[in-house]
């Protein structure tokens, strides 16, 4: 009797214990982010007045991704989880179920019209299209401003600074891209990852060696005859492949059609502190720079 | 094919299975040109002696000589017959094939079998009634005939000694008188030849010497004097009934 | 005609083709003695065990071939260690530890993997993607490879079909199956690339086995097998050209059809063969097995003597 009664005491103090929240003070609001490019902009427009966790590294692939107990740990103590949609993190929704926890579930690309690529799958990299991207900028500003009225002005006004920094780097790569000749505007990706980049300025998409915004399907042989068939008849100077996917068959086939092959543009993700390709407005830019040097 | 008189001679031999000793110290002297039973139970070490005639087995201690010098710089001479189910029969390899792999260590590393080595199978199958089966394939010959494709693989190797593990399961009376005519053959041109065996019924008719083993050396001599109901019982623990033939 | 010369102009196919046809001859040839000694399993464990290899060059940025080629040949001095312990095949802790080798290759990946992080490359193949380079290495470790395991055919052949007299013989029978394993690792190695880690047993094995259903020869059965996984490698990249499907499962699926096929219509050994013995009696290719007693084939065939 007397070990029943020791027992359940232990247990009360243990949940009593573990019911207690154990900040130690740290009063910043908590943001779990599933995405890097998500988290660019959570820094940008949260600042110090937010704790945040990126899920996806940089360069991770956002497909197979596996969520570590740390990870669920931090979704379950969130108070915001942002998360992209559009097909990209749908292995959220479990772990969001099993987590458990209160954090306000908000998918940042509410609003945004989506195209769709050549497999007929939604093409979720809407990240390159500046107006999609400042739409980003808003539902997550909205996001945090509903988690922490307190501070909601003061999200607003770094909304504000960051949509014009967006704002002068649209009018940059429109620079950097003019300088290539109208006949020189044809684009072959490594996948299907820059179309929303491509149709907002004006160059021509012509195909993707994998013809998918997904990187994990295979091409197969007669697509890439056909493929190769097609950069001859449009005279397509250069195929770019992505840093997230192997360059091994983009390599070939620019060797085989006798054209350029560039590498490391990124499509998927954000690039790691200090490529210069860490922040939204930087990965523009970067690809932008690449894209004219290969194609003027 | 003629091989000079080769005297094998087994000096305090041992050989150890982990923590068992399967043989323990046997030592026997066999005269060229003579045929030895092996003879003992299941388990007795029969097939472990052999092998560490053949080589197959490290010995933990003793020597073994074949004309007074190491039979370890003799190998090629030593020819070893396995026993049947020891032999993967499905193995895609005719007789003429299992034959010539006794010319092997003659032919050496790096060449193929010639001319000459292909003349010496068929004529080795020839003289054990096998002429034009070359080309069979092993599974498609009968119990005893199996045995005599070994034995032609062993007479190939122009070897001093023959040692045969198990030779008669599986092989009917008829074909048994044919073995152990090639058997009597090989003895009567010098070879020393060892016969490991559990069947008695003709040990006493086709062998010079018996070695009675069980783990450890029973008896060695010739078969008239050593080959006793006495030594039996030592070997077989006991149990031994014995029939006599009355012819 | 065309079906047959359209592929051709595209010189992606026409590397791809050499390529699996040099791997075919080579996995064909090194297959036979896979499956006649029984190291498929061995073999499917070389095939993880290289992952971590191929992942470790992948992301240091250097072919494959050479991470794989250091795993591969340190699995096969491992297994072959292993197996030289007083029970000839420790199926276990092959299993165990040489399986995951492959879980630490993933493991590697997705910790340190960051951009380059092509699973499905790595682990299915990526023969459209093979350099002229690698068609040129690929013939060169097949020349070197095969030419061993032609040289030494012999003494592999005795030591597969009665180890104890190539002990008894002299010949050094531990460093031989070291060597073995060593020729079939480089072979898994330099065949990655057509069909990549998960799918790579079935080209060393499929055709062999086909082989051996059709001839009882040895000779012929190295000749069948490597004619099979040649037709096959080159059917099969015709056969995903045109229904557009993934190259690496068509291949190796063409050798599974020819081994089907093989299956059903072998002389001796196929089911059409056994079917038609059975009714009408007779029996060739009879087995013996030990113990039983003189049983000669009855019809046809000598009588045993």
């Amino acid at each position: 009797m007397r070990l029943d009664i020791i027992f359940v005491a232990l247990l009360a103090a243990l949940v009593a214990a573990g019911c207690q929240s154990d900040d130690a003070g740290d009063s910043r609001l908590k943001v779990v982010a599933t995405t890097t490019q998500i988290g660019a902009i959570v820094r940008e427009v949260g600042g110090e007045r937010v704790d945040l966790d990126v899920l996806l590294e940089a360069g991770a692939d956002a497909h197979d991704f596996e969520l570590s107990p740390r990870d669920m740990a931090r979704i379950n103590e969130a108070d915001v989880v942002l998360r992209h949609g559009l097909g990209l993190d749908t292995w959220l929704d479990k772990a969001i179920g099993s987590a458990g926890g209160d954090a306000a579930v908000v998918q940042v690309t509410e609003g945004i019209p989506v195209r769709r690529d050549a497999s007929g799958a939604v093409d979720p990299h809407v990240w390159h299209n500046p107006q999609y991207a400042a739409t980003m900028v808003d539902n997550i500003a909205r996001a945090l401003a509903e988690a922490r009225p307190a501070d909601g002005a003061a999200f607003e006004q770094a909304a504000g600074r960051y949509r014009a920094t967006l704002a002068q780097a649209e009018a940059e790569v429109r620079d950097i891209l003019a300088v290539i000749p109208p006949a020189n505007r044809k684009v072959v990706t490594n996948h299907d990852a820059l179309g929303y980049f491509l149709e907002y300025y004006g160059l021509e998409f012509v195909a993707a060696v994998i013809p998918s915004a997904n990187k994990d399907a295979q091409v197969s042989a007669a697509e890439l005859a056909a493929l190769q068939d097609l950069i001859e008849r449009e005279g397509v100077k250069a195929i770019f492949a992505e840093a997230e996917v192997d360059p091994a068959v983009a390599r070939q086939l620019a060797r085989d059609s006798g054209i350029a092959v560039v590498e490391g543009l990124y499509a998927d993700s954000l690039g790691e502190p200090g490529s210069g390709a860490d922040t939204i407005h930087g990965m523009w830019l970067f690809n932008a720079r690449k894209i004219a040097e290969a194609l003027k | 094919m003629t091989a000079p008189a080769a005297r094998l001679e087994i000096d305090s031999l041992s050989v150890r299975y982990g923590a068992n000793l399967a043989l323990a110290d046997i030592s026997a002297a066999m005269p060229p040109g003579t045929v030895t039973g092996l003879i003992g139970p299941n388990g007795s070490g029969k097939s472990t002696l052999l092998k560490a005639i053949a080589g197959v087995l490290r010995p933990e201690s003793g020597v073994i000589t074949l004309d007074g010098r190491p039979i370890e710089e003799q190998r090629a001479r030593v020819a070893f017959v396995p026993q049947r189910e020891e032999v993967n029969w499905d193995f895609p390899v005719t007789a003429r094939d299992v034959v010539l792999m006794g010319r092997y260590r003659s032919i050496g590393w790096l060449r193929r079998p010639g001319r000459e080595d292909r003349c010496l199978a068929e004529a080795a199958l020839e003289r054990l009634g096998l002429a034009g089966m070359g080309d069979r394939h092993i599974s498609q010959f009968s119990g005893g005939q199996q045995q005599r494709v070994f034995l032609a693989r062993a007479m190939v190797q122009d070897p001093k000694v023959v040692l045969l593990d198990e030779p008669f399961t599986g092989v009917d009376v008829h074909n048994r008188a044919v073995f152990h005519q090639a058997i009597r053959e090989f003895a009567a041109q010098g070879v020393t030849v060892l016969i490991a065996t559990h069947d008695l019924s003709e040990v006493q008719a086709t062998t010079d010497y018996v070695l009675c083993l069980n783990r450890r050396m029973i008896a060695f001599g010739p078969t008239a004097s050593a080959y006793t109901i006495e030594n039996l019982r030592a070997t077989f623990g006991g149990q031994v009934a014995v029939f006599e033939t009355v012819s | 005609m065309n079906w047959l010369t359209d592929p051709l102009q595209y010189p992606f196919m026409q590397r791809a083709l050499i390529e699996v046809a040099i791997i075919g001859a080579l996995c064909g040839l090194v297959g036979c003695f896979v499956v006649l000694r029984g190291l498929a399993f061995i073999g499917d464990a070389l095939a993880h065990a290289v992952f971590p290899g191929v992942v470790l060059s992948y992301i240091a940025g250097r072919s494959i071939l050479i991470g794989a080629f250091v795993f591969g040949s340190l699995t096969a001095i491992g297994i072959g260690l292993l197996s030289r312990s007083r029970r000839v095949t420790e199926d276990s802790a092959i299993g165990v530890v040489f399986v995951s080798f492959f879980a630490v290759g993933v493991v590697i990946l997705s910790r340190e993997g960051g951009f380059r992080q092509d699973l499905s490359s790595l682990l299915f193949g990526n023969i459209l993607g093979v350099s002229r380079n690698d068609v040129v290495a690929t013939l060169l470790v097949a020349i070197v490879v095969g030419g061993v395991l032609l040289a030494l055919l012999k003494e592999f052949t005795l030591i597969a079909f009665d180890p104890t007299m190539a002990r008894a013989a002299g010949y050094p029978v531990f460093a031989l199956d070291i060597l073995l394993l060593l020729l079939v690792s480089a072979t898994i190695v330099v065949s990655l690339q057509t069909v990549g880690n998960i799918l790579i047993l079935a080209l060393v094995v499929t055709p062999p086995a086909a082989a051996r259903l059709l001839t009882d020869r040895l000779g012929r059965m190295m000749l069948a097998s490597v004619a099979i996984a040649i037709a096959s490698g080159v059917a099969g990249l015709y056969i995903s050209y045109h229904a557009a499907t993934a190259t690496g499962a068509t291949i190796v699926l063409t050798a599974t059809a020819a081994f089907l096929v093989s299956l059903v219509v072998a002389p001796n050994h196929g089911l059409l063969a056994n079917y038609r013995q059975s009714r009408s009696g007779h029996h060739h290719a009879h087995h013996y097995h030990a113990g039983e007693e003189v049983e000669g084939p009855r019809g046809h065939g000598p009588q045993p003597l």
